[in-house]
């Protein structure tokens, strides 16, 4: 077997944590989730959910990868053999949800492109949305219809992952290095367009969308779920990233207050782009003379079309912030990618004893031809749907297994007992409690009602038959992946005690 | 802009950066009076 590399010290494990958690979702989900439940008020739930959920899962991820020193499906495995597929079935989604989250970084390799003409394309949100729509993406009328594959995109993505490839590849020490820029740069940025967001006239307006609480909503158990739902899915949790984060520290690494200190992390820097977000939108709305419930949007029709069009409106320096923008998005995004392809990379090292070379060049060809359909007219279709089902169910069903697995086979107190021998805070009869009952609970509730939603109308209004191809196909391929995987007999296997 | 935005605002603020805070300090103050469990435990 390959000796396993190590990270430098406990700081730069922490910020590569950090740096996988903190992506495109906390700039373009998390102040849309927070003013559409409750404004200042769901700082509330947000908070409860960090506390009980989201840390509590962190340190399991953390735990399992540190004790077994290897992928997920080693991490699993050692608790249960069968386990094992679970962890493919994690890793396998990290490949999946990786090809499709170059291929945005890919669109925003094209904007940054395209912001010298900033003031023309994102003139207005008519403008800016045809800009995206048509001037980038071409999107047909619908996933069926392909039309053909476009240059520019797959340009975008094959610049995305020889980027990430490149840092991958050379291995843990140079990561590290480039952590040092790719985290704290991305929230110095923000901090600036913070500051020019605060000073514009209007800001008031959208920082008070923002956070002006509406406690009402707090009786509302969908604003809790969503709480729950926006810690999960930003913190990486239920790939496997985090295990294969870990499994790079020493045994005796501190857990607890690590898995602490990366998730308050992630949550600070969600807050501060909700800040620098929602002041420039603010000045946007009072600016075009139009409600702010017709500007605020959720996912890449912000980051693309709403907040450009914002930018452009700017009194001075429109291109410098634009830049800015796209340089945020891009450094937010190329830390979460390649902590993804360092999943899939050292999971094939730790099978198929690959070096980290082999194993990632493989890893990076293979997902760079996947992700070809996501370059033709239909490819936002393909990666909406893709997305949605990989999170609403695949990586849920992995998390809620990780706390049934740690909370009663492998027993959280003895999972407890093990972490507590370095830990700077120490954990015990609440952390048993939220891992065995209440997290699964949260997890199990959300995926469920998710589940009925999806019965009662398709996602949004997709054909059936897209449903079923793309996103019920997806979860099947990766069925079949993780059972062949955990199929295939390697000699590493048999090493770790795995057969 | 509203006053209870203002006050949302810096309950926000307190409960997430003054929780990195707490926990920053709580690592650092182990690392600085070694107990730290090992060298790679020590946040610098």
């Amino acid at each position: 077997m390959n000796e396993r590399e190590q990270w430098k010290n406990r700081s730069i494990f922490i910020m590569a944590a950090v740096g996988s958690a903190v992506g495109l979702g906390n700039i373009w989900r998390f102040p849309y989730i927070a003013a559409q439940n409750g404004g200042g008020a769901f700082m509330i739930p947000y908070f409860i959910a960090l506390l009980t959920a989201g840390i509590p899962l962190m340190i399991i991820e953390y735990g399992l990868g540190i004790r077994t020193q290897g992928s997920a499906f080693i991490a699993l495995g050692r608790i249960r053999k069968p386990l094992r597929f679970i962890g493919w079935f994690a890793i396998l989604s990290a490949l999946c949800i990786n090809i499709y989250y170059c291929m945005v970084l890919g669109w925003a390799w094209n904007f940054l492109f395209d912001i010298s003409d900033i003031s023309q394309w994102g003139s207005d949100l008519v403008a800016s949305k045809q800009h995206f729509f048509k001037g980038i993406l071409h999107l047909s009328d619908g996933p069926w219809q392909f039309e053909k594959l476009h240059w520019h995109l797959l340009l975008g993505l094959l610049t995305t992952w020889v980027v990430i490839w490149f840092i991958i590849k050379s291995g843990l020490l140079n990561i590290g290095k480039v952590l040092l820029f790719t985290v704290p740069f991305p929230a110095i940025l923000v901090l600036i367009l913070l500051v020019r967001g605060v000073t514009l006239d209007g800001s008031a307006v959208g920082l008070d969308y923002y956070l002006a609480p509406n406690w009402e909503r707090l009786h509302d158990a969908d604003v809790w779920l969503a709480a729950y739902g926006q810690i999960f899915f930003s913190l990486s949790l239920g790939f496997g990233t985090m295990i294969a984060y870990s499994s790079f520290m020493p045994k005796d690494t501190e857990l607890p207050n690590s898995a602490a200190i990366t998730s308050f992390a992630n949550c600070c820097f969600s807050f501060l782009a909700g800040l620098a977000v929602f002041s420039v939108l603010g000045y946007f709305a009072v600016a075009t003379n139009v409600p702010m419930e017709s500007v605020t949007e959720s996912g890449p029709g912000l980051a693309f079309i709403v907040y450009p069009a914002a930018l452009a409106k700017l009194p001075v320096w429109v291109n410098f912030f634009g830049y800015l923008f796209f340089v945020v998005l891009l450094l937010l995004g190329i830390d979460s990618a390649f902590s993804l392809l360092e999943t899939v990379g050292a999971a094939l090292s730790d099978k198929f004893a690959f070096s980290r070379t082999t194993a990632t060049t493989i890893t990076a060809i293979f997902s760079f031809i996947a992700g070809f359909p996501l370059a033709t007219s239909a490819g936002l279709y393909w990666l909406d749907i893709i997305d949605h089902f990989l999170m609403a169910y695949v990586i849920t069903l992995v998390a809620i297994i990780e706390c049934l697995a740690v909370g009663w086979i492998l027993g959280a107190k003895n999972f407890a007992r093990e972490v507590n021998r370095t830990a700077e805070i120490k954990i015990g009869a609440t952390f048993s409690f939220l891992i065995k009952f209440f997290t699964p609970l949260i997890l199990g509730v959300t995926m469920v009602l998710s589940f009925i939603k999806e019965i009662k109308t398709p996602y949004e209004g997709y054909p059936i038959s897209a449903i079923l191809v793309i996103g019920m196909g997806t979860i099947g391929l990766i069925t079949i992946g993780a059972g062949l995987l955990t199929a295939v007999k390697t000699k590493n296997d048999a090493d770790l005690g795995l057969l | 802009m509203r006053i209870s935005a203002v006050i949302m605002g810096i309950i926000g603020v307190a409960l997430l950066y003054g929780g990195l805070t707490y926990c920053i300090g709580i690592a650092w103050y182990h690392s600085t009076q070694g107990k730290a469990s090992t060298q790679d435990n020590n946040i610098k």
